[in-house]
């Protein structure tokens, strides 16, 4: 049994509606929860015939690491999964590929940044960050000065207006989905608010898939002038506000462990749970 | 690739330039790299730098076709002292008891069976490594994130290092921690049959011929406490000539396009 989750936060309602579907197959499913734990990697081995991550936490993907590399299966696959972790090397292949991302630079010193920021506002995040923590916008060069220096690698990028809120974008296979989501304002939490998919958008999704290796992944898209652009890359997403997603993900999964494989029955998750 | 040039690697850097080998040395912190304009223009990539930024410019290279020494998904891999302390388990290395923790608190009760080394789970260089005796010690450590404990195991002597360049083994003894630049050159040794049968099982998990490690001798029991990616070669008579040699030879695989690229080391 491994798991690492944080017991303040609920459990996500999607995947709830995933393993209650998958138990209902067949499909033995365990889900590993420990707030505090003490872990011997020596003594961790392969024993299930699936494993679903989706923690992307440094200790579950330390895990899967070890678990990949004595011939684990997991989902979405472990390679593609550090890849698109670190957004530096996630910007550039996807740039390679054609798929439109903000102009995007890194460097290890600032001060090295003021000549691009005086040209356009720009966006720095962690390489690694997630749910945007981290990120500062500067608007000028003379905010630089207030940003502290990094301790680990930030991606700088070229700040993208767009019209309208952010596109969360949501792909499970080859089904996509959008939401746009709304500010948090006066103590409401923030809404997502299905938004349709236009053709340009499930073509950027879907190449997306394809460079990175993923099946269950989320987007997050700017509506630009020139037409959408990419800011971000995340596998096994929250899938928030996707009415269907329950039953596609689980047909998802039952496909991915029937793939090349005898018929799986036991499937354990690896998690940290958010909503 | 590089953060810093240490003498071994300079003159390592001297005897490729005599021989005619271009070399173009990148350190991403002090530039800004426009990631548009990252392209292949070498023909091997030595990644020598141990920083996050070089390793992820590294792993750009790679998925853009780069031939790298170390291959980085190897590189990426050896970071992570959790993923290394298995892989040295499966390969029957003897390592300490290791645990792991994102809350240093979980390591309190180890501290009764006796004292314990803390070290990030990714790190290098000695960055961070903390002995703990006493469990109010683990109160006063200015820890970050996931942390390694393992077992300390009081050395009978200075610690071995041993380094590898295409197979071929170098002992050198090297007191811990460093205190001047003679240290650091160390006393080289005959190494054990011992010692050379762990070295090699060392670099066979990884799949790596280019690599340092780091053994305690405790009781007469050798351990490995660390594996690096390319070893700092410090105090290895002739490094730089045998250094350059296995970089030529690598350099010329690469331009036939003959050096493992694998996905999956």
């Amino acid at each position: 049994m491994l798991a690492f989750r944080n017991n303040s936060r609920s459990p996500n309602q999607v995947l709830v509606g995933v393993f209650d579907i998958l138990r209902g197959r067949g499909f033995h499913i365990e889900i590993g929860i420990a707030e505090r734990m003490l872990l011997r990697p020596e003594e961790l081995s392969v024993n299930h015939d699936l494993y679903v991550l989706k923690s992307h936490t440094d200790l579950w993907l330390s895990l899967a690491g070890v678990l990949h590399l004595q011939g684990a299966r997991l989902l979405n696959p472990y390679l593609p999964c550090i890849a698109t972790q670190n957004k530096i090397m996630t910007a550039r292949r996807l740039h390679a590929a054609g798929v439109p991302v903000p102009r995007s630079w890194v460097t290890g010193n600032l001060n090295l940044l003021s000549v691009v920021a005086a040209e356009r506002p720009l966006v720095m995040k962690p390489f690694d960050g997630r749910r945007g923590n981290g990120v500062h916008i500067v608007n000028e060069p003379g905010q630089l000065a207030s940003v502290p220096s990094p301790r680990r690698p930030v991606l700088v990028q070229e700040f993208v207006p767009g019209r309208g809120e952010e596109l969360k974008v949501s792909v499970i296979g080859r089904e996509v989905f959008a939401a746009h989501q709304s500010r948090a304002t006066n103590g409401k939490p923030a809404q997502r608010i299905p938004a349709t998919v236009s053709a340009e958008v499930r073509r950027i999704a879907l190449r997306c898939g394809e460079i990175s290796g993923l099946g269950l992944y989320g987007l997050d898209m700017i509506d630009g002038i020139d037409g959408p652009v990419v800011v971000d890359l995340n596998y096994f997403p929250s899938y928030k506000g996707v009415r269907e997603a329950a039953p596609l993900i689980a047909d998802y999964i039952e496909d991915y462990a029937a793939e090349d494989f005898p018929r799986s029955t036991q499937v354990e998750t690896a998690q940290t749970v958010g909503p | 690739m590089l953060d810093w040039v240490n003498p071994v690697i300079g003159e390592t850097f001297r005897v490729l330039s005599d021989r005619g080998v271009k070399l173009d040395l990148l350190r991403p912190e002090e530039r800004m790299v426009d990631l548009a304009d990252l392209r292949v223009e070498n023909d091997l990539y030595i990644l020598k730098s141990g920083t996050e930024l070089a390793l992820s410019v590294a792993g750009a290279l790679h998925a853009l076709g780069a031939a790298t020494l170390n291959p980085y998904p190897t590189v990426a891999m050896m970071r992570n002292k959790i993923i290394v302390t298995r892989m040295l388990k499966e390969a029957g290395v003897p390592t300490p008891d290791t645990y792991v923790a994102s809350d240093p608190g979980d390591f309190r009760p180890l501290l009764e069976l006796g004292p314990l080394i803390l070290k990030p789970y990714r790190g290098s260089r000695g960055a961070g490594i903390h002995i703990v005796r006493k469990p109010q010690e683990l109160d006063g450590l200015n820890l970050d994130g996931l942390m390694l404990a393992q077992r300390y195991h009081a050395p009978d002597g200075p610690d071995c290092k041993i380094y590898c360049i295409g197979g071929r083994l170098f002992g050198i003894r090297r007191i811990w921690p460093i205190q001047k630049y003679e240290d650091k050159l160390g006393q080289p040794f005959d190494l054990s049959a011992e010692l050379r049968d762990i070295a090699l099982r060392c670099g066979a998990v990884f799949g790596i011929d280019l690599y340092g490690l780091d053994t305690v001798v405790s009781d007469g029991r050798p351990y490995v406490v660390d594996v690096q990616k390319f070893g700092s070669y410090m105090g290895v008579p002739d490094a730089p000539r045998v250094l350059a040699d296995y970089i030529v030879a690598a350099g010329t695989r690469a331009m036939r396009g003959e050096l493992q690229l694998s996905e999956s080391a």
